[in-house]
């Protein structure tokens, strides 16, 4: 991610945390991941980091993935605070059997591919 | 704006089969036509999801009209996904409303089943958004994430699930077209294999072939076409505005009520879009029959069984009847038709009905069309 982005709305001074995002000029939509233009309203967007960090809001396990990919794949929509949902890879494996909707996520962004871990993992 | 009405319907048995495509939708369009009393009609409209992928085939609207016997009448393919098989009728029926047009064929059909199952359901994944399919997202994915989050919101027990698995597959043990022609039980859905939980095995729809094809008129017949509504979403899942409910259904449902001058409340019969078990629920919320979050305590009460006082499904639905995915829209309507005439044979519904709907999910519910029939004669 590019340094010299600037903050959206919110979002706060940690590097590990920050998530490239798109805000429209006109409407303020938000966007993750980027696109050039706004689908609410057409109008042009900037480029903007936001707050890797939200609510895991529904979550399931795939044992039969595409190519490319083992089972079992755990994939989940997470609406960030900044209010923008994404869907991801929960990483926390072990805690898998456990998940619970609501529950904090920090998300990032590797490789055009978004990665969750659970808030109550990280201290474990 | 003029009345638009179904002259004749077609439709081949749903399932694997060694016929091609285009023999597909050539005994589909004969059994329309002749059902029609037509020798000739003014234009072909042709549905196919994704022939390019699964046979290898494009230009697929001259390719069937050729076949068919039908050069030089003008030919266009419409394609929206999943509910191509819908589109096309929106298309035909405003092509006629307009005046321009007095008879339409409108036919579609897919060949799945050539490839083997994970081909096919990467072939299918490729109407998702990119993101998300780089993710590894599949469309039983993008279905389990929205079934969660449904069952949290509303309380729905996998038991509703499981209902609408076991209900469909006795109505289309009744249905001579249909691909699964078995009844099951619920130990046997809830023991199948998990896909992505809370999804199993029998809660998705099967990979399969056939056609479906219909002549559309604006001569008087008995089944008029009431409403139509068609509503469009975002691609992306998680951007939607919800993620228990399809925004793209209720704006057709919406423009289709509207249209037909009715209330959901007086819909006698539907063919509702289950291609998974929990799509059922949902669509019978978003045309407005049940409140949102409700319609789990409404199904298993027995409101939509064959006998209830809103049959859901009685061809068995993509569940059972099956999913070729450019003719299940259409395959719906035809439903409808015969049940409206009380062609239905064994499922036939009981009671008497006047007005029937049908509706269509487009990809993951981005191109959702709604269709009101009226019985009139």
């Amino acid at each position: 991610m590019s340094p010299e982005l600037t903050p959206g709305p919110g979002a706060g001074g940690s590097l590990e945390t920050r998530l490239e995002a798109s805000i429209c000029g006109k409407c303020h939509k938000q966007y993750v991941p980027v696109r050039a233009y706004c689908s609410a309203c057409r109008g042009r967007t900037e480029r903007i980091y936001v707050e890797g960090r939200g609510k895991l809001k529904t979550f399931t396990t795939l044992f039969v993935t595409p190519d490319g990919f083992t089972p079992p794949l755990v994939l989940g929509i997470c609406e960030l605070d900044s209010g923008t949902r994404v869907l991801g890879e929960i990483l926390d494996y072990r805690l898998k059997e456990s998940l619970e909707i609501d529950e904090g996520v920090i998300v990032s962004e590797k490789d055009g591919k978004y990665l969750f871990r659970l808030e109550r993992g990280l201290s474990a | 704006m003029r009345n638009v009405y179904i002259r004749g319907v077609g439709m081949t048995k749903f399932g694997p089969t060694q016929s091609r495509l285009e023999e597909m939708m050539y005994e589909a369009a004969v059994q329309a036509m002749s059902d029609a009393a037509v020798e000739d009609v003014d234009a072909v409209v042709v549905g196919a999801m994704s022939p390019e992928s699964f046979t290898g085939e494009s230009n697929i609207s001259a390719f069937i009209t050729d076949y068919l016997g039908l050069v030089p009448k003008p030919t266009i393919r419409i394609e929206t996904a999943s509910s191509t098989g819908a589109a096309i009728f929106d298309g035909a029926f405003f092509a006629l409303a307009s005046g321009f047009f007095r008879n339409i064929l409108v036919l579609a059909g897919e060949k799945m089943t050539t490839l083997g199952t994970a081909a096919a359901t990467r072939i299918l994944s490729e109407v998702l958004s990119p993101q998300e399919r780089r993710q590894g997202g599949t469309m039983p994915a993008l279905a389990a994430l929205v079934c969660r989050a449904y069952m949290h919101a509303s309380g729905c027990p996998r038991e509703a699930l499981t209902y609408v698995a076991v209900k469909n597959h006795r109505n289309a043990v009744k249905n001579p077209y249909a691909h699964f022609q078995f009844p099951v039980d619920a130990a046997r859905v809830e023991t199948s294999k998990v896909i992505a939980d809370p999804l199993r095995l029998y809660d998705c729809s099967p990979m399969s072939d056939g056609a479906a094809a219909m002549v559309m008129t604006t001569d008087k017949t008995p089944i008029r076409v009431a409403g139509i509504g068609h509503g469009t979403d975002y691609v992306s899942l998680a951007q939607r505005e919800s993620l228990t409910s399809f925004s793209s259904t209720r704006v057709a449902a919406q423009k289709a009520f509207k249209l037909a001058e009715i209330k959901p409340s007086k819909i006698d019969i539907a063919e509702i879009h289950d291609a998974f078990t929990p799509f059922e629920l949902i669509g019978c919320e978003d045309v407005g029959f049940f409140d949102p979050g409700t319609s789990w305590k409404e199904i298993l009460k027995g409101e939509t069984a064959l006998d209830g006082p809103l049959p859901v499904n009685p061809s068995g639905g993509l569940k059972a009847r099956g999913h070729p995915v450019g003719a299940s829209g259409l395959a719906q309507i035809i439903e409808i038709v015969w049940q409206l005439r009380g062609h239905a044979g064994a499922r036939q519904v009981g009671k008497p009905l006047r007005y029937g709907l049908t509706q269509s999910v487009g990809g993951m519910a981005t191109s959702n069309i709604v269709t009101i029939l009226e019985k009139t004669g």
